[in-house]
């Protein structure tokens, strides 16, 4: 089998969700033939197409959580090294006083499988959990959800905090208690309103670092 | 109408019976667009949900005292909505308000924290379970109040919860925290407001000799509300 065939095959088996399928070319044919780099970017290619499809309405979400199990699958064989060192770090997790972290998973997985280092901080997020993750990055992002308006003083204190004193940070949030002008207001670079679109919208406020 | 305080016993239903409702709060807009594999999966959440959860509830039912100044006082608590304070001015003889908590439990955060580990998929569909089997067990406990307040000659409104309307999530659920003994099914709030464990719901239910709409959403003028309610119909506001 050709590279560029392996590469489409692995593609397609992630934008069908085909786990199975994914696992079975990656155990027998191995990763070696096109490289441990190729292979997690094919995976993260069926990614982008499904996350197309999803904002297009072609699919649902439950649709696309499928081809990210599938991506999961599939990255699970990839050495945690090469997994783990693409690009800039984003730490996202739920702000203190909330407790739903459902949605944050789903955007972690998915920018996760688009490219970006992700650190899960959880939920309960708290300025002090925020601080000892990035103290010392030069770049990174910080990514806070919150479903519950009751949250909206502490991330509001976490952006602050982020904006006084690490000017290399930048700061997406998403959210049911959120919209774009909320966002704003709050001092957020950016707003995801949803899980497909939060690539984008990472994509967009870092392309504002120097 | 006398204080007092009962549980309503959680009947379960086939696995089958949630699975429309699953597809529907996982995100396809109809049952039917779901494929086969889709639908297995949401049988197997439901199956899951119903195993390994125990549901608790319970219910404590006051008096009316007042309402004025856009609040309702309920014993020694303030239900501060004026929303809610205008509906029951509407109401002829307010006479009852029943307060209810029930639960999923512990078992259910337990199952989706491991879950979220291995499949996206399938904590979509068990956290979709789990809002269904709770408003589930809302509904029988629904049921059960208004059959008490028929029993005294009462009408019942629909339930209204803290976070909807304008009723302020942290301080409403605080409130209806001292009007319950939460504790003994094992439910706890946070200093913001919420609760764990996560499937769990709180609210009210108003009775009243004469009630002329069930909920709010006539005197609202905010037409695109995702959570506007039939009221009733056979009466002029």
């Amino acid at each position: 089998m050709k590279k560029s065939e392996y590469i489409t095959i692995l593609e397609k088996a992630v934008l069908d969700g085909n786990e199975a399928e994914i696992l079975d070319i990656l155990k027998k044919k191995g990763i070696s033939p096109v490289g441990e780099k190729n292979v997690l970017a094919a995976l993260s290619g069926g990614i982008e197409k499904a996350r197309l499809k999803f904002r297009n309405g072609v699919i649902s979400i439950p649709e696309f959580l499928l081809c990210i199990d599938a991506f999961k699958a599939g990255a699970s064989l990839i050495k945690k090294g090469v997994r783990e060192n693409r690009g800039i770090p984003v730490f996202i997790g739920v702000v203190e006083g909330d407790v739903h972290d459902l949605g944050k998973n789903i955007v972690a997985a998915v920018l996760s499988s688009s490219g970006y280092t992700v650190t899960d901080m959880g939920k309960n997020v708290t300025r002090e959990k925020v601080r000892s993750c990035i103290t010392g990055k030069k770049k990174a992002v910080v990514a806070l959800s919150s479903m519950m308006s009751t949250s909206l003083a502490p991330m509001k204190d976490i952006i602050t905090w982020i904006g006084e004193t690490e000017p290399g940070i930048r700061i997406i949030v998403g959210g049911a208690s959120l919209d774009h002008t909320i966002a704003r207001t709050l001092g957020a670079h950016g707003y995801a309103e949803s899980a497909v679109t939060a690539p984008d919208e990472l994509k967009r406020i870092l392309a504002t670092l120097t | 109408m006398k204080p007092c305080t009962y549980t309503t016993q959680f009947t379960a239903p086939h696995p089958d019976q949630l699975v429309p409702a699953i597809l529907v709060q996982g995100g396809f807009k109809t049952p039917e667009q779901a494929n086969d594999a889709m639908r297995r999966k949401a049988e197997e959440m439901a199956r899951r949900v119903l195993s390994l959860t125990a549901p608790r509830s319970i219910i404590s039912q006051y008096p009316f005292e007042s309402a004025g100044n856009g609040v309702l006082k309920v014993s020694s608590a303030v239900l501060r909505s004026a929303k809610l304070y205008h509906l029951t001015r509407h109401y002829e003889s307010p006479a009852g308000i029943s307060v209810f908590l029930a639960t999923l439990g512990h078992g259910f955060d337990r199952e989706m924290e491991k879950i979220m580990e291995d499949s996206m998929l399938e904590s979509l569909f068990l956290d979709a379970a789990g809002s269904v089997l709770i408003e589930h067990y809302v509904g029988l406990i629904e049921e059960e109040v208004k059959r008490r307040f028929a029993s005294e000659g009462l009408e019942a409104s629909l339930r209204f919860s803290p976070g909807y309307c304008d009723w302020e999530t942290g301080e409403g659920q605080k409130a209806l925290f001292s009007l319950i003994d939460a504790e003994s099914i094992g439910v706890k709030i946070n200093e913001y407001g919420m609760m764990t464990p996560i499937k769990s719901v709180s609210g009210i239910i108003l009775g009243a000799g004469r009630i002329s709409h069930r909920t709010p959403c006539p005197y609202c003028g905010k037409q695109d509300c995702p959570h506007r309610r039939e009221s009733r119909s056979d009466t002029v506001v």
